[in-house]
């Protein structure tokens, strides 16, 4: 009898034991997924905190670039055409002194060429065309004065499939082919540009290929402006990809977005 | 026994190669483990004394799991000082076996204080893995120091009630080592599921490529 109370006890003991292993490891496989759960949710926190600030960045960007073209354009470029035309005013009124002559048409030529820059300036900062006639003539004049440089033949086709009415969601369109087009110009010594606009269901579709030198896709850096075209990609909802290889000339980027404001 | 020892050992000589560092520490532990087994049910057949394998199992069993959990803590947390602890176990292992629980006699006192040390290592494991992110090879482990916590306990029990079990009769204190020996195999079973699991995927990845 007093064999068995014994054995009992010693089996008693054994099974608290894995009584007590076994809750604890639930315990602490419970505790690892809480902990888990909550990083993972840190971590969502952060990515959309990220992006909202990168969107806001974007946005608040932008508006400051209009406020800037607008003050340019409408007020320094506005005084600056009232100052030159008194200056024509004031060399039809001098004209015994061959020498003040000579200064008012060099002050002239400098007051030219700024109001020049400054015109230049507010458009590059935010395109007056696209504000005011909407993207289509934006990017038809975007063509003329690439194709007037005769560095590159850009040719772009369907625009007038583009929807979108949102002046934001057609500024980060035009943005993108912006950036697009500046890394064409200045790495890939391309000869050739083509955009196409197809539409695909509620989609469309841009595709922007050049006949260029090409990258190493695995050496993307944010100083093509990769950032900037993946934020506004996300801006306008839709996905993108680009296509190059050193081996196989040409660049092709993707774009395929929500064609109307709803989405 | 026998048969799961075998099958399991030849499991991981199969796969041993395609094991990471900490399975293959484990690999070696369980192996070694696995041949004392053998030895000792060759030995207890032949009516030789097999006590003299358990002091070297308690060794063996200290310093590859030592081993085990120092590389766990290498990957996924902060390790412990290795070589103090090894030494310092080394030292009471084999002077109780030298001076108080001799070679021909079985050595309670040493493996208690193996099975202790263990599960608490096996515990700070849990601790200190809560963190970290789940991986394939994480689970594998996790399931391994599972099946040694209940090992370890189970055998903590058992031998620090061994001295006043041989007070009772031989059929009750069968009862208690059985008991033991089935959650012994059960692991080992899972161990060798764990290692035919690996060496399945290993193969099916080899036939996709």
């Amino acid at each position: 009898m007093k064999d068995q109370e014994l054995m009992l006890t010693i089996m008693f003991g054994v099974i608290i034991m894995l009584v007590v292993i076994v809750i604890t490891i639930w315990f602490f496989n419970q505790g690892q997924k809480k902990i888990i759960a909550i990083k993972l949710q840190k971590k969502e926190n952060e990515l959309a905190f990220q992006k909202t600030l990168l969107i806001n960045t974007v946005k608040t960007q932008e508006t400051e670039r209009d406020r800037i073209s607008s003050e340019l354009h409408d007020d320094i470029a506005s005084k600056l055409n009232i100052i030159h035309l008194n200056i024509h005013l004031l060399k039809k009124k001098i004209k015994d002194d061959p020498e003040v002559e000579k200064l008012i048409d060099q002050i002239e030529s400098s007051l030219k060429q700024s109001t020049d820059r400054t015109r230049n300036l507010s458009h590059e900062l935010m395109p007056q065309l696209l504000k005011k006639f909407g993207i289509h003539h934006a990017l038809k004049e975007m063509a003329n004065i690439i194709n007037i440089s005769q560095v590159v033949q850009l040719s772009i086709k369907g625009e007038h499939l583009i929807q979108l009415r949102d002046d934001f969601k057609l500024l980060h369109l035009y943005r993108i082919i912006q950036e697009l087009l500046n890394n064409t110009l200045k790495y890939a010594k391309a000869s050739i540009v083509e955009i196409v606009f197809e539409p695909h269901n509620e989609f469309l579709v841009m595709t922007y290929r050049d006949n260029g030198i090409g990258f190493d896709p695995d050496n993307l850096t944010t100083g093509l402006g990769i950032g900037n075209i993946k934020t506004r990609s996300e801006l306008l909802k839709g996905v993108y990809s680009i296509t190059s290889d050193k081996t196989k000339k040409g660049m092709l980027f993707y774009l395929k977005f929500p064609n109307n404001d709803q989405n | 026994m026998l048969f799961v020892s075998v099958i399991c050992s030849v499991l991981v000589l199969i796969q041993y190669r395609a094991l990471s560092d900490i399975l293959k520490v484990f690999g070696i532990y369980f192996l070694i483990s696995n041949c004392i087994e053998i030895l000792s049910l060759f030995l207890a057949e032949n009516k030789i004394s097999n006590l003299f394998l358990f002091h070297i199992n308690t060794l063996i069993e200290f310093w590859f799991l030592v081993i085990f959990f120092y590389a766990c803590d290498k990957k996924y947390g902060k390790p412990f000082p290795l070589l103090p602890v090894l030494i310092q176990g080394l030292i009471i292992i084999l002077a109780n076996s030298i001076f108080v629980q001799k070679i021909d006699m079985f050595n309670s006192y040493s493996a208690t204080l193996v099975n202790l040390v263990l599960l608490i290592f096996s515990f700070r494991f849990f601790f200190v893995t809560m963190d970290v992110d789940v991986t394939k090879e994480l689970k594998i482990v996790k399931l391994i120091v599972s099946c040694l916590l209940l090992v370890f306990g189970t055998s903590l029990v058992v031998l620090l009630f061994s001295n006043a079990m041989l007070s009772i009769a031989t059929s009750y204190q069968l009862y208690i080592w059985d008991f033991r020996g089935i959650l012994i195999l059960s692991t080992k079973v899972i161990f060798g599921l764990t290692f035919a699991k690996l060496l399945f995927e290993s193969r099916s990845k080899t036939l996709q490529l």
